[in-house]
């Protein structure tokens, strides 16, 4: 009964977990300007993340290596450094979005001043992580993260064409649209790889079965958490698409306002779906930040061997408590530039989809190898969708920044 | 419904950087006054809180004045101070017809349905 139950908590913090800034504002993006026809895209990259979460999970459980342990073993001291610094600037820069993002929400439930709002929320957010263990960390900002079905609840009431739906996880592309139109949909394609895949998620994710000490009984748990966790969350994130293509499409609405994607659930639902879609975002967000904050420094820990994790008290493990707490107070700082929070997410995802490669291939390295994994080697469906995905994610890493540049980050 | 890398190919080799911003230009603020127009609309109808629809105004307002300052087509420039006129008096039919006259504007670039 009581595996059981942490497998359902798993399942369920994985959901209200997966979607944060950049999925939100690319999946409403992606609707409202190709209607279904990019949803085979989340599902693809679900896939993906799936089976790296799946592994770096695995690894953690058996080999007790988290991922940046095993970037400097395996891509050598140089081009781990460079992984890492990389790394850090990008989860940093996705954590003052996050940051941002969350002082956003409030700002729109309070009318308080957006730059005061996100001076508290960094406060609360620092007080949350120093004061709470690990697994109360994940679970609520997961847990309370689940309030964003209410998106999925919404799909159901404005009744699409369910066929056409369908159709849409069928990888296509849309040939009846002009020529340059076409590259903002290629653009879109790889953004969204890079938001449903972005490194920080495996990084956060394989450090906190470290923190949890793994087992090989755990096993189940990992593969049903990044299965059924993941799917259902990237299809909260398929249902903001649908929304977006069904209510803003119409309108002519390529949502430029963090707020408006809670206009989904307001329009079918009034302001008691205004306010739950609200609420769902500023804690799918704010534990996106939370996972950013502490990725950097579990990054960072890792790779020089030191002291590191939340089940340590903070004076216990002080440089990893220094880097998280540094991270935080950078991403503050450059939210009170007063960037707008939308233009870090685009930064930070065409970035991040650069850093994949170099994120992903230890984990094949290591989860390939009999020596750390014995008999919990990846089996041939694991290396094959893992050796595919990294020829995608390739690809994807070339082509992300001609594709920004070109398309304005998908703004003509 | 598959496209060629050529398409692809032939898309990027011919894209003009100028007449790109222009269009991301325009795409701006038609966006900004279809969000604003819905706001106003939901806010009449009581389906949003009256926090939420001032701060997505404000905010929609100061990015609108930004395009009104910033965009490089005299025209658009004109067209974005009176998206403003109409936000400020609450006015979502005419920030509708500004959309309308926005979307016809992005031309050939506009997007296939």
């Amino acid at each position: 009964m009581g595996g059981l139950i942490e497998i359902t908590l798993g399942i369920m913090t994985a959901v209200g977990g997966f979607v944060d800034i950049s999925e939100l504002v690319f999946a409403a993006q992606a609707g409202s300007r190709f209607g279904f026809a990019l949803i085979w895209v989340f599902a693809f990259s679900t896939i993906g993340i799936g089976c790296y979460g799946e592994m770096s999970g695995r690894i953690a459980a058996i080999a007790k290596q988290p991922v940046f342990n095993l970037m400097r073993q395996r891509l050598g001291l140089r081009l781990g450094l460079v992984t890492l610094v990389a790394s850090s600037i990008v989860n940093t820069i996705t954590c003052a979005a996050e940051i941002g993002g969350t002082a956003l929400v409030l700002h729109l439930l309070t009318g308080w001043p957006y730059a005061l709002l996100a001076v508290l929320s960094t406060l609360v957010l620092m007080a949350i992580i120093w004061l709470t263990p690990f697994k109360w960390i994940e679970r609520s900002f997961g847990l309370l993260g689940l309030a964003m079905i209410c998106f999925a609840v919404a799909t159901v009431k404005l009744a699409p064409n369910w066929g056409a739906v369908a159709f849409g996880f069928v990888p296509q592309i849309p040939t009846a649209l002009p020529a340059k139109d076409l590259v903002v949909f290629a653009y879109f394609a790889v953004a969204i790889v890079s938001a449903v895949m972005f490194p920080y998620e495996t990084y956060f994710y394989s450090s906190g079965g470290i923190e949890e000490n793994w087992k090989p009984k755990d096993l189940k748990t990992n593969r049903l958490t990044t299965s059924v966790g993941f799917g259902l969350g990237s299809l909260l994130a398929i249902c903001i698409m649908i929304n977006a293509a069904i209510l803003f499409r119409p309108l002519h609405i390529d949502p430029q306002l963090p707020g408006t994607a809670a206009l989904e659930v307001a329009i079918p639902f009034g302001k008691a779906g205004l306010l739950l879609a609200l609420f769902g975002m500023l804690f799918a967000i704010s534990g996106a930040a939370v996972e950013t904050g502490l990725s950097t420094a579990y990054s960072i820990a890792q790779f020089f061997g030191w002291e590191w994790g939340r089940y340590k008290r903070p004076h216990e493990a002080p440089r990893f408590t220094f880097a998280w707490v540094t991270t935080f107070v950078i991403a503050l700082a450059l939210v009170l530039t007063g960037i707008d929070p939308l233009q870090l997410v685009e930064w930070s995802i065409v970035f991040s989809v650069v850093l994949l490669p170099l994120t992903y291939l230890p984990l094949l390295l290591i989860g390939n190898d009999r020596k750390y994994m014995g008999e919990y080697v990846n089996g041939r469906l694991s290396n094959g969708i893992g050796w595919f995905f990294y020829a995608v994610l390739l690809v994807a890493a070339l082509a992300a920044l001609p594709l920004y540049f070109i398309t304005s980050g998908g703004q003509t | 419904m598959r496209a060629t890398p050529a398409i692809v190919l032939t898309a990027l080799l011919g894209w003009s950087p100028a007449a790109a911003d222009d269009l991301s230009d325009i795409r701006s603020v038609r966006t900004l006054a279809a969000e604003a127009g819905a706001v106003i609309r939901l806010q009449a109808q009581h389906s949003v809180t009256e926090t939420y629809a001032r701060t997505m105004k404000q905010e929609a307002r100061k990015q609108l004045a930004q395009e009104a300052q910033d965009a490089k087509a005299p025209q658009l420039r004109k067209i974005a101070g009176q998206a403003i006129s109409a936000l400020d008096d609450n006015r979502a039919s005419a920030l509708a017809g500004i959309v309308q006259q926005l979307f016809r504007m992005e031309g050939p670039h506009g997007r296939a349905d």
